[in-house]
Parts: structure tokens; sequence; C-alpha cells
């Protein structure tokens, strides 16, 4: 691994408080925009390969799968891994049109991509006061992707999960960072430690 | 002009849709895309609540603008799955079969200096060249679908048909060697029959010859001849072997005579110039049909026959009539479920024979009994049926200008009638010749 790339404990244990604020403001912004308890877990901070992120496609119950891409000081994509089970119900709360049809199913995977997406960014991005900006969201099926060839060997993700009181859905968020950014986020993580 | 007027200016004339509210959803501004297309000018929508303005998505717009207040995240909304967020007229009125614009919308927070979101604005983009592109793809792939799906099909049945044929040659092929063997047999079973007729005229001679020796002998006064007569009648049963001998004879010529029936009915089914019309007697043909079809009858149902006397001859090709009763009297014994009765009548009605052949089997469910002339369609488990049968039968059937048809109640039994006309090998010719030129105006 290029030395450059790893980040120490203190800087981990700094990105952590960082992420467990965020998640805290988060989950108080979510909580306005959707009408029962939303549980967030405690960002999970690790360095993935290529096949470390691959492995994240195939889970054993069907899913919807997102991603977003976000750019400005720090760059990478948000993919979300959304269970199909449970979000009829999340869509009801969500006071989507019942009965919720394929394209409303649709809607709903993007629309709870982005917030979480937003959510989650936002807090990181104020704390560190970076600059992003986060692009639209797009529906993805990676089963009908072949194992692509990345241009990278390391990125940073830091996964949340989501999920709601007394229901069956359970949703992660993954967001990764490409190599450059990682510096970037060093950088700043260093400026906060002083 | 100032930097504000400017870029007053460029939102006003942008392409994209631009709509700035205040955090109570009323509306700010509105440049040129939404005036156009509403014909409200921003001077008379100003302070106006954009949800009612637009109430059919007033639940949508307010969840989305909501969201972009209370996370300061911009949030989108795409054609594919919410074609139309704002009543506008398709960009494309004259050339265009939509008739509404379809629209991606993204709405994002407007920041002031201290980092709190002061408006949302929301802008449209015109997707509708997009979409409709993307639509006509959709249903030209679907079209492909349906496509490849029904050539799959094609394919599917093309197999059975060939499946099919390799059958109708393997039958056409033990059919030609029962004609050969049929003939084989034919001869020596001649004479075997006119042998055993001989041979029962001789022996009604020997048994007489035998009767009066033994009177004469009876008649001479010497007692060594009635006793040796006597001794020879008893070690040999004579009795029981002159009784015997005319029933014995009776019985070979009954089995001879069966063992011809068959032959005559083999060589008669599968005789290879089957397709020749000839005038032929309707009731042999089923007769025959019957003979070859009576082990499978026999245990099934009890053949009742009415046939009209001095029932005209019928040009026809006998060959294929015979096949059509098989299949029909075959049919019929399968629909019969332990043991039951199947009636065959034949009679003259104007110009035309008229055969039934009618059942006391299970009957024919009503939604099949419009299909059951169709090729491959069939009831019976796989491997049972070909779903040919009666397909073939009909055509046999519209060859000789005929009709089949078919009532049935379920429960009750089936009933098939064939009307043949009395036909003359010209009106053959007359419609073979009229056939061709419908074929030939139907290629142009």
């Amino acid at each position: 691994m290029n030395a450059d790339v790893t980040i120490s404990e203190l800087q981990r244990d700094a990105l952590q408080e960082v992420m467990n604020i965020s998640m805290g403001q988060a989950a108080n912004a979510l909580a306005q925009l959707i009408d029962i308890r939303v549980i967030l877990s405690i960002p999970k901070i690790t360095m993935t390969t290529p096949e470390g992120l691959h492995s994240l496609y195939c889970p054993e119950t069907p899913h919807f799968f997102a991603r977003q891409s976000f750019m400005g000081d720090l760059r990478g994509e948000v993919i979300s891994i959304i269970s199909q089970d449970g979000c009829a119900q999340l869509g009801e709360s969500m006071q989507y049109d019942q009965p919720m049809t394929n394209n409303s199913y649709d809607e709903l995977v993007l629309e709870l991509t982005n917030i979480l997406a937003g959510a989650c960014l936002k807090g990181m991005v104020e704390q560190m006061s970076t600059r992003l900006h986060l692009a639209a969201p797009a529906l993805f099926n990676p089963q009908f992707q072949p194992k692509p060839d990345y241009n990278w060997q390391h990125s940073l993700t830091l996964e949340i999960c989501f999920s709601i009181e007394n229901a069956s859905f359970n949703s992660r968020v993954v967001i990764c960072l490409d190599e450059e950014s990682i510096l970037v986020l060093k950088t700043r993580l260093d400026t906060l430690l002083n | 002009m100032n930097q504000h007027n400017l870029f007053e200016h460029v939102v006003t004339q942008l392409s994209i849709g631009a709509c700035i509210v205040d955090p109570e959803l009323n509306i700010v501004f509105w440049n040129h895309f939404f005036a156009d297309r509403l014909q409200l000018q921003s001077a008379d929508v100003q302070g106006k609540s954009i949800l009612e303005l637009f109430p059919e998505q007033a639940a949508f717009l307010k969840r989305k603008l909501q969201s972009v207040f209370v996370l300061k995240n911009a949030s989108y909304s795409y054609w594919e799955q919410r074609p139309v967020v704002f009543q506008f007229k398709s960009s494309r009125p004259i050339t265009g079969e939509e008739c509404q614009m379809f629209q991606n919308v993204e709405i994002y927070p407007i920041f002031d200096n201290d980092q709190q979101v002061t408006c949302a604005c929301i802008t449209v983009h015109d997707m509708t060249v997009t979409a409709s592109y993307h639509q006509e793809l959709t249903r030209l792939t679907t079209k492909l679908e349906e496509e490849k799906a029904q050539q799959q099909q094609l394919i599917h049945r093309l197999e059975e048909a060939q499946n099919q044929l390799l059958q109708s040659e393997k039958m056409a092929a033990i059919g030609q060697l029962a004609a050969g063997v049929a003939h084989e047999i034919n001869n020596p079973v001649g004479f075997i029959f006119s042998n055993l007729q001989t041979l029962q005229e001789y022996l009604q001679k020997m048994g007489k010859y035998i009767d009066l020796l033994g009177k004469i002998i009876d008649k001479v006064p010497q007692n060594t001849l009635h006793a040796m007569k006597a001794d020879y009648v008893q070690r040999n049963q004579l009795e029981m072997v002159l009784a015997d001998c005319p029933e014995l004879v009776a019985e070979s010529l009954e089995g001879a005579d069966r063992v011809m029936a068959i032959v005559k009915s083999l060589k008669e089914f599968s005789h290879v110039d089957s397709t020749d019309w000839q005038q032929a007697d309707i009731t042999h043909g089923i007769e025959s049909t019957l003979r070859i079809l009576s082990n499978e009858l026999k245990y099934k149902a009890e053949v009742i026959r009415h046939y009209a006397p001095n029932l005209p001859h019928l040009y026809c090709q006998p060959m294929q009539l015979n096949q059509v009763f098989m299949n029909l009297l075959v049919n019929a014994a399968q629909a019969i479920e332990t043991f039951g009765k199947i009636e065959v009548s034949v009679r003259e009605i104007d110009n035309a024979v008229e055969v039934k052949v009618q059942d006391s089997g299970s009957g024919i469910a009503p939604d099949h009994l419009k299909r059951i002339f169709e090729p491959f369609f069939t009831t019976k488990p796989v491997g049972k049926g070909t779903g040919l049968g009666l397909s073939l039968s009909y055509s046999i059937i519209h060859r000789h200008q005929g009709q089949i048809k078919v009532s049935s109640e379920l429960g009750k039994g089936t009933c098939f009638t064939l009307i043949l006309p009395l036909l003359t090998p010209e009106m053959l010719t007359e419609a073979e010749n009229s056939a061709r030129t419908d074929v030939k105006s139907g290629e142009v």
C-alpha cells in the first residue's frame, strides 16, 4: 500500500469523531423529513480495494442500488444499497402515493439515496470546512455489470447503516473517497487535530 | 448594466426553467421559461404559493422543497419516474406525438453569507427529445423481444412438425411392410381356406361311407366281424372322432376366414396407392376400419351401426377417409372411461352422404371445442396424442369439399358429423383450378 494514503490512528479517531457528530445531525434532519424513527449506525471507516467494493454488490436478499458522485475539495461516490423488503412501508411513511408502482419505488430509492448521502456528507463537510457538491443520484444494477477494471487501488470508505424501528427495512450507505481526496482529508484532519 | 442586472437578464433568458421560492414556499421569481409556458409573468405570481399554483404535484413539491430546506442539499426528480412535474405543454406541439413536456427537475438551496438557506431554486430541464427517443427505443426493444418469442415458438412448432413427419414416414414404412406381409400371407391362407372347404366335403362323404360300411357289417351274420368292428371303434374312439371332425374343420374354416379378413383390411388400409380418387362404398371403408380397431374397441364400447340401404357410391380417396374414420373412432373410444357405446350412422342427404360418429364419452369442454381442429392442440398427456389427428381429418374432409362438424356435451358425449358431397371427377378438377388461381391472386 502506498504510504501516502494510509491514515494514522490519530487521524482515524478524529475522522470517527467527525463522522459520529455528523450522524447525529443527519439523524435529526431525517427525523424532520421521515415521520418514523430512523436508526443510523456508527460509521465504519475502512480502506478498501476494488475486490472489497465488488463484494458489496452481492447481498443475499433482493436490493436496490443507486450511486451518486460528489466533487469539490473531496471527490468520490456514494453507493446506497437498499433492501427491497420494507420499502413499501417506508414509502407510505414518506407520503408516496399508494399503492407503490415500479416507478415510485425507483423514485423512492433515488430520493432516499440523495437524502442519506446529503445528510451524511453535510456534517462532515461543515466540520472540516471543505466544500463539495453532490451530483444527481442514479440507479444502477451491478448484476448487469461485469467486474470493471478500476483505475484505482485503494479507497477510503465510510459505511453507515440506516434502518427503521420495527420494520424489516435496512440500507447501507457507503461513501467512497478517491486516492487524491484521502490526501486532502488527511490534511484537513491534521488541521482539526491541531 | 450592473452585474446584478446582468445576472437577472441571464437567468430570465436561460433555456431552462428557473423558479425561486422562499422557505414558506412562496414564489420569489421565475424566468421566461415558466412565464411563456404558463402565460403568467414573474410579477403576477410573486408571493403566491407554489403549492397552490401546481396543486397536482403539491404533495411532491412540498416533500422535495422541505428536504432541500432541512438538509441544505439539492434534490432531484427524473422524467423516467415522474415525467411531468409542471403541467407544461409539449415543446413539440406540431411534430411531436407527446402532449406534455418530459422534465428533469433539480431543486437546490441558495445560501446567504451566513450559510443559511434563504431560498430554493427549482430548475426544469426539457427532456422531451430524449424521453421520446428513449420510449421509441423501449417500444422497439419490446417488439423485438416479442418477435423473438414468436420465432422461438415457431422453431418449437417446426421441431414438432419434423418429429411428426418422421413419425408418419415410419408409419408409412410400417404400412408398406404390412401390405407386403399381407400379400405374402394372402396366398397360403387362400389355398388353406379352399383346401379346407374341399376337405369338409370329402369328410362328409367319408363319414357317410363309414356309416354305410358299418351298416353293411352289421347286416353280415358273422360274429367275429362284429366283434372286430366294435373293438376297433372302441379302441380308436371312432364315434368321438367322427362326431368331432366336422366341428374341427368348421372351426378351422372360420379361423382362416378371419385371417383372410384381417389380411384384407390390412391391404385395404395400407394400400400403396391410397391417395387415388375412385368411386367407393363408404360403408366398406368404415367396416374395414372397425375391423382393424376391433381389438381396441371391443373392451371399450359396443359399436352400433345404422347404415341406410342403397347408399350411393362416393367419388373419394377411400384410404384417406379411412384415416378420418380411424381418428374419429379412436377418439370416441378414448373418450369413454369404462364401457359405453359408439353409434356410427351413414345416410344420404341432398346430394351428399352424411356420416355420424356419436360416442357416450366424457365430452369436450366448451373452450376446447373451438380449438380441436387446430394443429398440435391436444388434451392428451405428453406422448399420447400428437394433436394432429383432427387437423389432418379436417384437411382430408376439406379436400373432399366436405364439412366436419362437432357437437359435444360434457359428461354426455360427443358427435362428429361428416358431410361428404357426391362429387364427380370434373367438379374436383374445377375446384383445384380455382384454388390455384386463388393462391396466385393472393400472392399479388
